[in-house]
């Protein structure tokens, strides 16, 4: 017995350092994150990123101003719109231009149909990492009805290049109210399905439930936005606090979680897909008639100046600042990516949490790996 | 949107060594241009007279004569936003961190040091963040020079 307990105390403890990444199916993309381990336990992260950087900011500086727009589509590919959005209206912001009411409709039309989209992707991703599969087909499902949309009004299933400096390339197709509304139907019965199929499961629960806690404090401190930020409890959302376009003719809420673990993140994100879809009703309802390009100069020259502008995206602020020498390219692009600002959060939520648990946590701040390296 | 005209006259009192105005396109936004060396102190005045609890993001904007850093905060309760411009000669390109006053700054910095080539001391941990350790070169500076097929293409 005394020998035991005097193994017992020799036992060799030493921390771990292993590599996950950069080629590891959950890290959404090609992430790799050196993990500091001392049995199961995570004592730190450090995430090593740029494996996609295609010097996306340099590129912006040798094409005009109206070729970057394409370019902002392959950022966050699976919500290009809302990219060319904060792109455009930055750029608009710097020259002043007006845009047509209509065309500011459909913009938010089309913003808040991404963030459903995005959000489904999310939440099929997310369930994959859990170890479920069956809600991925659900999610994609849904998805596709969506992008079937977005094909038919743009010309494109994924980087869309629709949304123009002074409004957007063409009118919405004839049938787009009527698609648009039975797809918000099918979402509904879906979303219900995802809560009973997923969202309201023990395991999912038990898997998510006080883990992966941020608090508020940290989440300001660290400059998280979007979900990431309302799930901890702060009600910051720039459609409300900074109306950009005409969200402030909109009735919705903004959905804000408590503890801000795993699991309030994941139902601000399923709530969040509700009130985008009230949105888009009031915004079909209230769409007037009209142009949909208002007044562009053909060759686009802002005047010297910076301007920065931000939009609230499916995982939070992404801001465009640009800066203009008066020429007709660019003379600097920088792109504020929610993505690389929540990646590094993960040090702070994964450290003391089990290392089974660390997908989970990558999976609840939805990262887009496109975005972190631009 | 919050107008910051009389926030402006606010901070440019209580910080009279920065240059204060509104942004010329935008109202909600804050514009304090100081020097160097009172860029730190001038951040966290910020931060803990004015509220400017939220930093948006840190960069860098080559031009011809200098180096400007750009840091960009928000008040979350006023909604009012706070640009910081520092500028600094391209002979010696170093600033303070402002990781201690936001500790959301870190990565930022960590890619205004990769692509521009900026130091900023007191940064916990600077290295290299999107190009890998054995890169050489700041790509985002303007004598860089850009993509040789790229021009062809032009």
């Amino acid at each position: 017995m005394r020998e035991l307990t005097s193994a017992k105390q020799e036992l060799h403890r030493e921390e771990m350092v292993i590599n996950m990444g950069p080629q590891h199916p959950s890290t959404h993309g090609v992430l790799r994150a050196v993990v500091t381990l001392e049995g199961e336990t995570v004592r730190g992260v450090d995430p090593v990123i740029g494996y996609l950087h295609r010097c996306f900011e340099k590129i912006c500086e040798q094409k005009t101003w109206t070729q970057v727009i394409p370019y902002t589509d392959r950022t966050d590919y699976v919500a290009a719109l809302t990219n060319e959005l904060a792109y455009v209206l930055a750029v608009e912001k710097l020259m002043g231009l007006e845009v047509p009411e209509r065309a500011q409709y459909i913009r938010v039309i089309m913003a808040e149909l991404q963030r459903i989209a995005s959000h489904l992707l999310w939440f099929g991703t997310f369930g994959n990492d859990l170890g479920a599969f069956t809600p991925f087909l659900y999610a994609f499902r849904e998805r596709e009805t969506l992008i079937d949309i977005f094909e038919k009004t743009t010309g494109a299933r994924l980087t869309y290049n629709y949304i123009r400096l002074g409004g957007v390339r063409n009118d919405l197709p004839a049938d787009f109210e009527r698609e648009t509304l039975a797809f918000l139907e099918k979402l509904e019965k879906g979303l219900e399905e995802y809560h009973n199929l997923l969202i309201g499961n023990a395991i999912f629960e038990y898997r998510t439930k006080g883990l992966g806690v941020l608090t508020a404090e940290q989440a300001v401190a660290w400059g998280a936005s979007g979900p990431t930020l309302r799930a901890s409890g702060v009600a910051w959302d720039l459609r409300k606090s900074e109306p950009y376009l005409v969200y402030d003719r909109f009735d919705f809420e903004v959905p804000v979680g408590q503890k801000g673990d795993i699991y309030d993140r994941c139902i601000c994100r399923m709530k969040e897909m509700e009130e985008s879809a009230k949105i888009v009703r009031q915004a079909l309802e209230g769409l007037p008639e009209g142009d949909v390009v208002g007044k562009v100069p053909r060759v686009i020259k802002p005047p010297q100046g910076q301007a920065y502008a931000a939009v609230e995206a499916p995982r939070g602020e992404l801001g465009c600042f640009v800066v203009s020498d008066g020429g007709i390219k660019p003379y600097r692009v920088k792109w504020r990516s929610p993505c690389f600002v929540h990646l590094q959060l993960l040090d702070v939520i994964a450290r003391g949490e089990l290392v089974a648990d660390f997908i989970a946590n990558i999976g609840s701040i939805d990262i887009i790996l496109g975005e972190v390296d631009r | 949107m919050a107008d910051v005209r009389e926030l402006v006259d606010k901070v440019a009192a209580d910080l009279s060594f920065a240059e204060v105005s509104q942004s010329p396109v935008d109202v909600g936004e804050m514009v304090v241009k100081v020097d160097r060396e009172k860029y730190l102190a001038a951040c966290r005045r910020l931060r803990d007279e004015f509220g400017f609890d939220y930093l948006s993001f840190v960069t860098c904007v080559d031009y011809p004569e200098s180096l400007e850093i750009v840091a960009y905060a928000i008040n979350l309760e006023t909604q009012a936003r706070v640009k910081v411009l520092v500028d600094l000669s391209k002979e010696e390109p170093e600033v303070d961190s402002l990781v201690e006053v936001w500790p959301t700054a870190n990565w930022h910095e960590r890619e205004a040091y990769d692509l521009f080539g900026v130091v900023f001391r007191g940064h916990p941990d600077l290295r290299r963040i999107l190009l890998h350790e054995k890169f050489e070169g700041h790509p985002l500076r303007k004598d860089y020079g850009s993509n040789p097929l790229l021009k062809a293409y032009e």
